[in-house]
């Protein structure tokens, strides 16, 4: 009796578990209607440093927890690795965008220069798609990117080296293990004379993929060192103003009316 | 009817393989005829006298069966003959057969990659991100920017070539070296398509306007955005896909002759089925992808909601 008891228990739903295009549809709803709104009042209005810095932190941690959280999907079982290399859940916009299954570890860098390379030239807000976050912001808020500090530009600098140095070898790795799985079979291929029931080509991609799931735990690695280092350098205001404009860009792909043009669009790409 | 030493006559019409490959009069017999008082003359000769005339068939008399023989073994070599060059006729059509299905598999592969696979519309872009005829079993296992790698094309005959017992091994050395030069060569123009596109996937942040204010105040603007940071990939696919073609090309033409083309190209279709057929086997994953309790605990959105 209490085995089935076990048994009906079992077949409930785990609360626990969950198929990632539901934790990733999760994560973005609470990243737009909660986290972002937050930051977003807190950054217009006058708030205390404390508030501020709190809400900076939610949203860091909303981040960081993301890739934390893709590490686990892919090292829980290698063979999850593939829907999040090429996830379905990302819409058509994004895709063409996505490095290694999310964005390039550029664009956090990138993010951060736009602010201070706007910040050293008079360019009209309004040709900078990050710039126009501060429109309508506190005072200090508008203010935070004028003349930032010698250290911070030397500490973004050497951030921009370390991934220069780094993001080549990870793409060395992938090319290395799709060159191992090829040469792999093609020795299977002349052992077996083409018999392709032979050809044992599970073990030959499970060596590739264990090789890309360590790639890709890098690359998270990576990307949350690099949004760590980034707000760990900045203020509080000018780390608020990052990670709102991080956050703005995701939600910005999720255009519903964008995508529609995009998606039946019959406009010749090429000349 | 003309009279002529019969060494002479095999000599001049038959080839010297043949006398000594059949068991005709040789020169020792012929040495011995004259001996014999019969004259060898040469090729043209008349025969103007009946009497030598039976003398000769007198004395030929006396080996009729060799002659028979002969003409046995002629009939016999010349039908053998006529066999072995009808092979080697049915061989030459095949060959050249051969010659021609393996420009013709070049020339769809030039089709597929250089004109059909070419994104010609801006929706077709997106496509080869996530592109419904490959799994991401496959696309995992295999693809850089929708299909081969063009150097993993030539790693697979690098391969073929050092392992093959039978055939690649001809010129094997001077091949592999002309491989190696032609593997650094095709990886230098796929680093430079990977810079490109990397560039336009780490610096999209600038050029995407996607900030809830512009693009509430016009679609367009996103859209002209869209479309130029597109186009800059879509060309990239197709310099991925021209660099692709010129590697089997490379492979084909340049370092392989037709037996070992021919071999090469149906490892490579066979390769790829392989691993198409394994990836949609995989249909990943099946049931819900299981998320660490501590994952979820781990995010500040397990307290928003």
């Amino acid at each position: 009796m209490s085995t089935s008891h076990f048994s009906l228990l079992s077949k409930r739903k785990d609360p626990a578990t969950l198929p990632f295009k539901h934790y990733y549809k999760n994560w973005f709803h609470a990243l737009k209607n909660t986290l972002l709104p937050i930051l977003d009042e807190s950054l217009s209005t006058p708030s205390s440093p404390t508030l501020l810095s709190s809400h900076v932190l939610l949203i860091l941690h909303h981040f960081l927890s993301y890739y934390d959280s893709l590490d686990l999907f892919a090292t829980t079982d290698i063979n999850n690795l593939p829907c999040l290399l090429y996830p379905s859940w990302r819409n058509s916009i994004e895709r063409p965008f996505l490095f290694l299954g999310d964005l390039h570890p550029y664009v956090f860098t990138n993010l951060v220069r736009s602010f201070l390379d706007k910040e050293n030239s008079d360019d009209d807000l309004g040709t900078s798609s990050t710039a126009n976050v501060v429109v309508g912001r506190h005072w200090k808020v508008v203010m935070a990117w004028k003349e930032p500090s010698d250290d911070l530009i030397v500490k973004i600098e050497q951030i921009e080296r370390g991934l220069r140095l780094m993001v080549p070898a990870l793409m060395d790795r992938v090319r290395n293990a799709q060159a191992g799985v090829v040469r792999r079979l093609a020795e299977d291929w002349l052992n077996f004379n083409g018999d392709k029931g032979r050809i044992k080509i599970d073990e030959a991609v499970k060596v590739e993929m264990e090789e890309l799931v360590s790639v890709f735990v890098d690359v998270n690695r990576l990307r949350k060192d690099v949004i760590s280092e980034i707000v760990g350098a900045l203020n509080v205001y000018q780390g608020a103003l990052f990670l709102d404009g991080l956050a703005q860009f995701l939600v910005g792909f999720k255009d519903l009316h964008l995508l529609r043009e995009i998606e039946g669009s019959k406009t010749p790409i090429l000349d | 009817m003309k009279r002529t030493s019969l060494y002479s006559l095999l000599k001049g019409n038959f080839s010297r393989s043949f006398l000594e490959e059949n068991d005709c009069e040789k020169p020792q017999e012929v040495e011995g005829m004259r001996e014999r008082g019969i004259e060898s003359r040469g090729w043209g000769n008349e025969i103007d006298d009946r009497a030598q005339n039976v003398q000769c068939m007198t004395l030929l008399r006396g080996v009729p069966s060799r002659r028979d023989l002969s003409r046995r073994k002629y009939g016999m070599w010349r039908q053998a003959q006529k066999t072995r060059v009808a092979r080697l006729e049915k061989q030459l059509k095949v060959k050249s057969h051969f010659e021609e299905l393996i420009g013709r598999q070049l020339e769809k592969y030039h089709a597929h990659y250089n004109l059909a696979m070419v994104p010609t519309r801006l929706k077709d872009v997106p496509q080869f991100f996530n592109p419904e005829w490959a799994p991401p079993y496959e696309l995992t296992t295999l693809s850089w920017l929708g299909d081969w790698r063009p150097s993993a094309i030539l790693d697979l005959l690098r391969v073929l070539i050092r392992t093959s017992s039978t055939s690649f091994v001809s010129e094997s050395n001077s091949i592999e070296r002309l491989l190696s030069q032609l593997i650094d060569e095709i990886r230098i123009e796929e680093a430079v398509i990977d810079g490109a596109m990397f560039e336009t996937q780490a610096t999209c942040i600038f050029h995407l306007p996607f900030t809830r204010v512009k693009i509430c105040q016009s679609g367009n603007i996103a859209l002209s955005s869209v479309h130029a940071e597109f186009k800059k990939i879509a060309r990239n696919i197709t310099k991925a896909h021209q660099l692709r073609f010129k590697a089997l090309e490379l492979a084909v033409k340049k370092v392989l002759n037709k037996m070992d083309a021919a071999e090469f190209l149906v490892a490579f279709m066979g390769i790829q089925d392989l691993i198409h057929q394994f990836a949609v086997k995989q249909k990943l994953p099946k049931g819900p992808v299981i998320v660490p309790v501590n994952a979820q605990n781990q995010s500040v959105m397990g307290n928003s909601f």
